[in-house]
């Protein structure tokens, strides 16, 4: 990340289909490197982005500009941007060597040097020695770096990927979220990724953006988005349940149902005073409290377990306080008691997000 | 547990097997035999002597090169029109697909009483044309030519091609062009580097279709092309039926059959390795709107086309089927009740409609319960990991599909009509041909749906209970009940519009409407004429409708359902 300008502008980008709107005033810049995840549950309009990106389709207003150049005229094969297709789109006809070797072949590359490269980018895949098999003799994980290496052969400025790992089951998934991560920053390409879920981009973006119904909700830092959700909507599809509405006063006094909690300073945001607000509790941010000590605690709740459920790592609870469900997610030692029964949770004050 | 047992399964199959045997292996043997043994003794020097006459040859070449140009005639028209269909949406697209099915299923004979409506010397075009311009002779003189018949070909094959073709098209994964887009390719370079050699299987296996059906274009040639032109069945026709030289009408046949035997073998070859899994489960969501002003005229082209390559024939036949020298009539309607025409008919020849409609319902019942006997067998074979034996089976009851019409019908006049099996004056021997060509079709409707159903399904429903029986009638059956109605309508036109082996096994008191319609056109007289287009347009509404009401009928397979995917 050594440049630090801007390499990809979109500026208040908008399309519609059939009188719906898909994308409404979409604006975001990415650096040279970047990897930006594009994260949102299908028809959110992600994909569509990404193939105005890719000039595949056809923006009705806003512009997208390249390296400060407006691209909207340039047709999808004279930008150079590499896509990597949801179901990988291999050609049939032709061998593993041969589909690598296509858009090289589309650069009019000499022969010598576009054996070389191929070779180059198999190995950076791992797919080294499998040169003349046939699409359909390969694997899926194999399909998905035949995928890979097709577009990153001819050295693309920008390198869109359409849920790549969309089709793969879990296991293999998680191993090449890694290792597309590492191939992609090993050769500094800026990367455009469409997924669906949320460990996956979390795990390969420098930059998330969340979308929903066609509106970008959020564009941040991973860390970020997980620690500050900007609305509910983003909070709902990262997984948060434990959202309650209440107001808040001037001393950072949250009223709700669950009682007067205190907000800390930290976690009230930029929220005007005496508004009614959201607050986020996350799950993993609470601890059984067995002691009377701390019974003035303001960070209390207590409860009635409606669900237990053991989860390896840690114990999912249901708490029923007055009308509210919470949900937590509970260290295994110490176990917590049974179904039915009352507990107090001692909350941990960075759990808590006002949005 | 519940798969039918060996024993059983031969059992179902016996009856098919005997009908193949008895009414097309035996009567093909015939043929050949006739070949090489013409007064009874092993002569192949007069087989020789034959093959080496300049006619044969001729005819030979004539076939060949008709079909081919045919072939390429079509597919250069029809390749933009499966174009237009794989890849775009537009107003009417459903119309003009149900329109789309009327070609396949109109007789020879109608096609060609079509043509002879709209561009014959004494058809619409022509009609109106000097009336306009006060001309003394008909200024298009199609009649007779190569030129008309080659326009029937395209008329009858080019839905086919784009059915095929286009089919095809709209299932390739437009990933795959958008990758190469990604890459670097241009459109042009897109569409000949990934999209044309994807489309190459469809493109050959149409292509083939397509030089088979004109190599065994009958009907079309004979009403069409005159004296002047015979293709090899033509010429089996005349041998036999107007010259009676029946050795060489068999060393024609022997060579149709061959030659038909090699080609429906390609297409075999070819469509079995066209069956790579590159297409996209959403075919339907892949088309595009038309959007710029190039796309609109290259559309619009395409379609006009299409509406006047289908219908300005059909409609033409109609028009001049009421339109009498003083305009609107119904006398060639009416004239069809009366029993005048006793120089053509012994009957009237209204009763052509009731002879066609009864041996159409006898030969769809037997191709019907042929085929569902065949089916089962077939579909238990591959079930039982025999899917090497049921490939055999399956081919050769595909083989009366590679047999000409006519050289059936020609085999059935020189070994039905003696003892053992002297069918020659019964008047099963119509229904029974008939079955024969559609029995592969019946087969080709019931068999993939029967073998869509998961074995899964079956052992529920007896674990749950159901008897062999039960579970053959209440998951079976009814899964594959909208087959068995296509392939019995299919069996049910196939039957109405056959022409090839009726020309020779239909007795004169009983003709069936083609064979009326051909001896009507044959005749001289506007009222012979008016007659075979009045009877042109009753054959067309009847096999029509068929098709039409199959239209309309829901489709129950298609509810969401494991069978859907295997």
């Amino acid at each position: 990340m050594s440049d630090n300008r801007n390499i990809l502008e979109v500026d208040r980008l908008s399309n519609h289909y059939e009188g719906k709107p898909l994308l409404q005033d979409i604006s975001f810049s990415l650096k040279q490197g970047e990897i930006l995840c594009l994260l949102g549950p299908s028809g959110s309009g992600k994909t569509t982005l990404l193939r105005l990106l890719a000039g595949l389709e056809k923006e009705e207003a806003g512009t997208i500009r390249f390296c400060g150049k407006d691209v909207r005229n340039i047709p999808p094969h004279k930008r150079n941007f590499g896509m990597m297709f949801q179901e990988y789109a291999l050609f049939p006809h032709k061998t593993l060597q041969q589909n690598v070797a296509f858009g090289l072949e589309m650069q009019h590359c000499q022969r010598e040097e576009l054996t070389k490269r191929v070779k180059t980018v198999l190995e950076m895949v791992g797919l080294s020695g499998l040169e003349n098999r046939k699409i359909d003799e390969l694997s899926g994980g194999e399909r998905q770096r035949v995928a890979l290496a097709r577009s990153l052969a001819p050295e693309p400025q920008l390198l869109l990927l359409d849920e790549p790992l969309g089709s793969l089951d879990r296991a293999l998934r998680d191993r090449l979220t890694g290792e597309i991560r590492t191939i992609l920053k090993s050769l500094a390409v800026t990367a455009v990724f469409v997924t669906h879920d949320q460990a996956e981009a979390f795990s390969i973006a420098d930059k998330v953006a969340v979308l929903h119904h066609g509106i970008l909700q959020q564009f941040d830092t991973p860390e970020n988005l997980y620690r500050n959700p900007a609305n509910t909507t983003v909070a709902r599809f990262l997984g948060f349940r434990n959202l309650i509405e209440g107001t808040i006063n001037e001393d950072g006094m949250f009223f709700s149902p669950l009682g007067i909690l205190p907000i800390p300073i930290k976690a009230r945001g930029e929220h005007v005073l005496r508004e009614t607000a959201t607050l986020l509790i996350r799950p993993e941010g609470a601890t059984i409290d067995y002691s009377s000590l701390t019974e003035n605690d303001p960070l209390r709740l207590s409860g009635k377990i409606t669900e237990l459920r053991f989860q390896g790592s840690t114990y999912r609870l249901s708490l029923q306080i007055a009308e509210a469900l919470l949900t937590f997610d509970l260290p295994i030692d110490p176990p917590p008691p049974g179904i039915g029964r009352s507990i107090h949770l001692l909350l941990n004050p960075s759990a808590l997000v006002l949005i | 547990m519940n798969r039918p047992k060996p024993l059983f399964r031969w059992l179902l199959f016996s009856l098919p097997l005997i009908f193949l045997i008895v009414f097309y292996f035996y009567p093909l043997v015939k043929i050949v035999l006739l070949s090489f043994l013409p007064e009874g003794t092993w002569d192949p020097a007069r087989l020789g002597k034959l093959i080496n006459t300049p006619i044969y040859g001729r005819i030979l070449w004539f076939t060949c090169w008709q079909a081919a140009l045919s072939t390429i005639i079509t597919l250069i028209l029809a390749l933009p029109g499966a174009y237009v269909f794989a890849r775009y949406r537009f107003f009417g697209k459903n119309l003009l697909q149900a329109l789309m099915t009327v070609p396949f299923v109109l007789p020879t004979v109608v096609t060609a009483a079509a043509f002879r409506a709209l561009l014959g010397s004494n058809g619409l075009l022509n009609n109106w044309l000097m009336t306009v311009f006060d001309l003394s002779h008909p200024p298009i003189r199609l009649d007779q030519t190569v030129a008309f018949f080659l326009l029937a070909h395209v008329f009858y094959n080019y839905t086919l091609v784009l059915r095929i073709v286009g089919g095809f098209w709209a299932g390739l994964n437009p990933d795959l062009m958008r990758a190469a887009r990604m890459l670097g390719a241009s459109p042009w370079q897109t569409f000949r580097r990934i999209t044309l050699p994807l489309l190459m299987p469809a493109i050959g296996s149409s292509a083939l279709l397509v030089f088979i059906f004109c190599f065994t274009s009958f009907g079309v040639v004979l009403i069409l092309g005159g004296p002047g032109y015979a293709t090899l069945e033509v010429e089996i026709y005349r041998q036999s039926i107007q010259l009676f030289n029946l050795p060489m009408a068999a060393a024609l046949s022997l060579i149709q059959i061959l030659v038909n035997f090699l080609l429906m073998w390609l297409h075999a070859q070819l469509s079995k390795r066209s069956r790579i899994a590159f297409y996209s489960d959403s075919a339907t969501g892949t088309t595009e709107k038309v959007k710029t002003p190039h796309q609109k005229i290259f559309i619009g082209a395409n379609l006009l086309f299409m509406v006047i390559l289908l219908l300005t024939p059909l409609l033409a036949l109609v028009v001049r089927s009421v339109t009498g020298e003083d305009g609107l009539t119904f006398a060639y309607y009416l004239a069809l009740f009366s029993t005048d025409a006793k120089s053509i008919f012994f009957v009237e020849p209204i009763s052509a409609v009731a002879n066609s409609i009864g041996f159409a319902l006898a030969a769809m019942t037997i191709a019907v319960i042929l085929g569902l006997l065949a089916s089962t067998f077939l579909a238990s074979a591959r079930e039982r990991g025999s899917s090497s034996s049921s490939s055999f089976w399956d081919a050769i009851i595909m083989l009366p599909l590679a047999t000409s019409a006519v050289t059936l019908g020609f085999g059935y006049i020189i070994t039905l009509n003696k003892p053992p099996l002297n069918l020659r004056d019964s008047l099963a021997l119509v229904p029974i041909a008939h079955a024969l060509v559609a029995f592969p079709f019946v087969v080709r409707c019931i068999l993939p749906s029967l073998r869509q159903i998961p074995q899964t399904l079956r052992e529920a429903a007896s674990l749950l209970g159901a008897s062999p029986y039960q579970v053959w009638r209440w998951v079976d059956i009814p899964i594959i009940s909208r087959a068995i109605l296509v392939g019995a309508v299919f069996a049910f036109s196939i039957s109405m519009g056959e022409f090839g082996a009726s020309a020779f096994v239909t007795r004169s008191h009983t003709p069936t409407m083609p064979v009326a319609i051909f001896r009507f056109l044959g005749q001289p007289g506007d009222l012979n004429y008016g007659q075979a287009m009045a009877m042109s347009s009753i054959l067309m509404l009847v096999t029509c409708s068929g098709f039409w009401l199959l239209g309309r009928l829901k489709d129950p397979t298609k509810t969401p359902g494991p069978f859907i995917k295997s």
